[in-house]
């Protein structure tokens, strides 16, 4: 069976020049909510949330790459549209995270073994596995998810070089 | 009662005093100072985690001795640290954790898992996941004036353990306890599963 993978979020950030300052975004766009706990603001855009900080825009619930572009060209001319002057200094991915479901059952203690993870049922009741700076955790039923990948190169190396350990 | 001298690098036997190994890796210093001040130095002068000690007189003394070393060894500190080292420890020597412990520590269970996770990824998944509970069982069934019930219980934890992975130990025994005849309840007290958790996992299980 072939192994069904779906990114489930990819969160990134956005630097602008000049930064809009949280305050002046709640005064010029009637619709932005205060998050008080970061002292930040956030709107939604097609409900996506931005989040806007002193010193950068974090970007979150996104299904895929093409999104992201579109968010991002739909915020910058919004901000426009409300008389901020503003461009793009730069864009980051810096989460993506991806379930896949292979369809098997796996044995825990054998896949905590060849991906050299960690497996405890009585802490958590999966394989945690770190993969180059990512983390994988494996179900018994055959469901992982990956975390913390930052590119979609690196979600398929890593997924290719565990599920060819795995199964 | 095994227990390890880290400062001498020995494994000693503590009803006998026979030195089982003396070459274990002796974590202090290759160097002795005899500045007066020096005694001070934390590496040359460590005296027991003070968190540690809290506990000593409610775990066994070779679970202690092994806490302490991890303790030592991974610059651990605090109840959480102290918790998470014995819990490790427990399951390395497969000796029941104490629930007790936790309520007694006053520490959240979140920090100490956080701490447990740090020495699951220094040392390594602990090799006796299974014996603690195996242990637990027969202890259980001895109690009860019961003793067969224990191997009836550990070949249905055992056949459970391979097909249910995903279920902590504890939850498991107390479903093959159940199957081989023990009331709910009272393997639900014994084991210190709630009754919630243990009917999900029959529900799942099946009978």
């Amino acid at each position: 069976m072939e192994p069904k993978i779906e990114i489930v979020n990819i969160v990134a950030t956005l630097k602008l020049d000049p930064m809009p300052k949280p305050d002046k975004i709640l005064e010029r766009i009637p619709r932005a909510k205060l998050i008080r706990r970061f002292h930040g603001a956030m709107i939604r855009l097609d409900k996506i949330p931005i989040l806007f900080y002193r010193d950068n825009i974090i970007i979150t619930g996104l299904k895929s790459m093409n999104e992201l572009d579109q968010v991002i060209k739909n915020a910058i001319s919004l901000l426009q549209g409300r008389g901020f002057n503003v461009k793009i200094i730069s864009r980051q991915v810096v989460n993506i995270t991806v379930k896949v479901e292979l369809g098997i059952e796996l044995n825990l203690y054998e896949v905590a073994r060849k991906l050299n993870g960690i497996y405890d049922p009585d802490y958590r009741p999966y394989v945690i596995a770190r993969l180059n700076g990512t983390t994988l955790l494996v179900s018994q039923m055959g469901k992982l998810v990956l975390l913390g990948a930052k590119s979609l190169e690196q979600v398929y190396n890593i997924l290719g070089k565990a599920l060819a350990l795995i199964t | 009662m095994i227990i390890y001298d880290h400062r001498r690098g020995e494994v000693i036997d503590a009803s006998t005093g026979l030195v089982v190994e003396q070459h274990a890796i002796d974590p202090g210093p290759e160097w002795r100072s005899y500045r007066p001040g020096a005694r001070r130095c934390h590496v040359m002068y460590r005296g027991e985690p003070g968190a540690l000690k809290f506990f000593k007189s409610l775990i066994p003394r070779h679970v202690y001795e092994d806490a302490k070393y991890i303790m030592e060894k991974l610059g651990l500190g605090g109840r959480a640290g102290a918790l998470a080292a014995i819990m490790y420890s427990c399951k390395r020597f497969g000796v029941p954790f104490n629930q007790e412990l936790l309520r007694l520590g006053g520490v959240d269970r979140g920090r100490i898992y956080r701490v447990y996770r740090r020495l699951l990824e220094e040392l390594g998944p602990p090799p006796r996941i299974d014996d603690a509970v195996l242990f637990q069982m027969v202890s259980v069934a001895v109690r009860l004036g019961r003793p067969w019930l224990a191997s009836m219980a550990a070949t249905i934890y055992r056949r459970l353990r391979e097909k249910y992975q995903g279920y902590r130990p504890a939850t498991l025994a107390a479903v093959a306890l159940m199957k081989s005849g023990l009331p709910a309840k009272e393997a639900s007290r014994l084991l210190g599963v709630p009754p919630s958790t243990l009917s999900k996992a029959l529900k799942n299980i099946g009978g």
